[in-house]
């Protein structure tokens, strides 16, 4: 409930901000995700993206929205896993899915500008929806979550062109949310993100 | 430049799309294999068992209760194998005052949405020779059916009857349940010897010294 209420807040913040916009700043982005989940899924996923909004109070702040999702997957062959107490086990191959989906609200901070490089650094809070899969012959389990997100990130855009209001963007992430995946035994998910994508401001 | 801030958001969206469908081709056919032991239970306690050849047996047709045939007496000899290989003795008839009772149970159900051995062993009873058992928790993680197949999970109870208490009632040491898809290859009740098999692999606790 708490965290319904920081998002609603944001939007409204963010949305309010916007009335008095002297510059605005749209991305979408290609995501590769490196997840960093002790004993479960390592392999790295291909399947992300980002959606962003982001409205500039000065010329060096920015405040806004954003949106990300990832999908990893990875084939776990057969084996036993053994519940901490040693009192159950389960054996069976199994694939193993996460998707997970961010809802943030963002701050960037921009360092001094050059014809072709608009550094920044910026920190994204807010909720992430996370759905853990668990298929295994002809089942699935699934546990869903909802927890709080912070993502410390550093990026550039790079124009092509001083004169045009684009860019594309490279950014890297890491990202720390408190979902409980009860089903996993996992108390938090973690993950490094790399962003490729293109950004529209005017 | 207006075009572009309206098609991007509907592009990236269709392109990336919310949730991939797994790829589950990598999946074996082997069943399912879970364990689960009572908190404390001290297996060397026992010394022998008995395990009926008539396995029940749970279908959509209401008619069946039992099964006995030489299919059955494979899985009933598979869990006989590892019992006395794990030190216990077979005693020939359930008057011979066995410290443990084993039972086996078969469902074969189309029509079985979510199976939830929790819900199932209260369904079943787990009675024995006018006795009730106490089921073990059971940690099951709440699976669905993703493909419309038939299925065949395989129940199996070991009974402590050694310490029945006068009131009638059971406690259930150990129990397994083991499920899976069926028809994928030629020899169904292979699977269940293996899932049988693999029970006792991953309870090496069950031993009689």
């Amino acid at each position: 409930m708490a965290m319904k209420k920081i998002i609603i807040t944001s939007i409204l913040f963010v949305f309010t901000a916007t009335a008095f916009a002297q510059k605005n700043l749209f991305g979408i982005g290609w995501e590769i995700n490196f997840p960093n989940n002790t004993d479960y899924i390592n392999k790295t996923s291909l399947s992300g993206g980002k959606i962003e909004y982001r409205h500039f109070f000065k010329k060096n702040f920015s405040a806004g929205l954003a949106l990300n999702w990832a999908t990893y997957e990875e084939y776990l062959p057969r084996q036993t896993f053994v519940k901490p107490d040693g009192n159950s086990a389960v054996t069976s191959d199994f694939v193993a899915q996460s998707y997970q989906l961010p809802i943030t609200a963002t701050a960037h901070y921009y360092f001094k500008e050059t014809k072709m490089l608009k550094p920044y650094v910026g920190i994204a809070l807010g909720g992430q929806y996370l759905q853990q899969s668990l298929y295994y012959n002809v089942y699935v389990s699934d546990d869903d979550s909802w927890g709080f997100v912070a993502r410390p990130e550093v990026g550039v855009f790079i124009k092509p062109n001083q004169f045009k209001e684009w860019g594309f963007l490279i950014a890297a992430n890491y990202s720390y949310a408190t979902n409980k995946t009860e089903l996993l035994d996992l108390n938090s998910f973690k993950n490094f993100g790399i962003t490729i994508g293109v950004g529209f401001w005017h | 430049m207006k075009r572009v801030y309206f098609f991007l958001p509907l592009f990236s969206l269709a392109f990336f799309a919310c949730r991939k469908t797994p790829d589950t081709t990598p999946l074996t056919v082997g069943f399912v294999v879970q364990t689960a032991k009572e908190p404390g239970a001290n297996f060397s306690n026992y010394k022998t068992y008995y395990i009926s050849d008539t396995i029940a047996l749970k279908t959509s047709n209401p008619l069946d209760s039992l099964w006995f045939d030489s299919d059955a007496k494979q899985l009933v000899d598979a869990v006989k194998t590892n019992m006395d290989a794990r030190g216990y003795t077979m005693v020939t008839s359930n008057h011979g005052h066995p410290d443990l009772g084993l039972g086996l149970t078969v469902i074969e159900d189309l029509n079985i949405g979510v199976i939830y051995p929790g819900w199932w062993w209260g369904y079943w009873g787990g009675c024995y020779w006018g006795y009730c058992g106490y089921p073990p928790y059971y940690p099951w993680y709440g699976g669905a059916y993703v493909y419309s197949i038939p299925t065949g999970t395989i129940i199996l109870d070991m009974i402590d009857l050694k310490n029945a208490g006068a009131d009638g009632k059971l406690t259930v040491p150990w129990g397994s349940v083991m499920s899976g898809g069926l028809g994928y290859t030629n020899d169904d009740l292979q699977l269940g010897v293996e899932a049988i098999n693999q029970a006792f692999e991953q309870s090496p606790y069950i031993q009689s010294h």
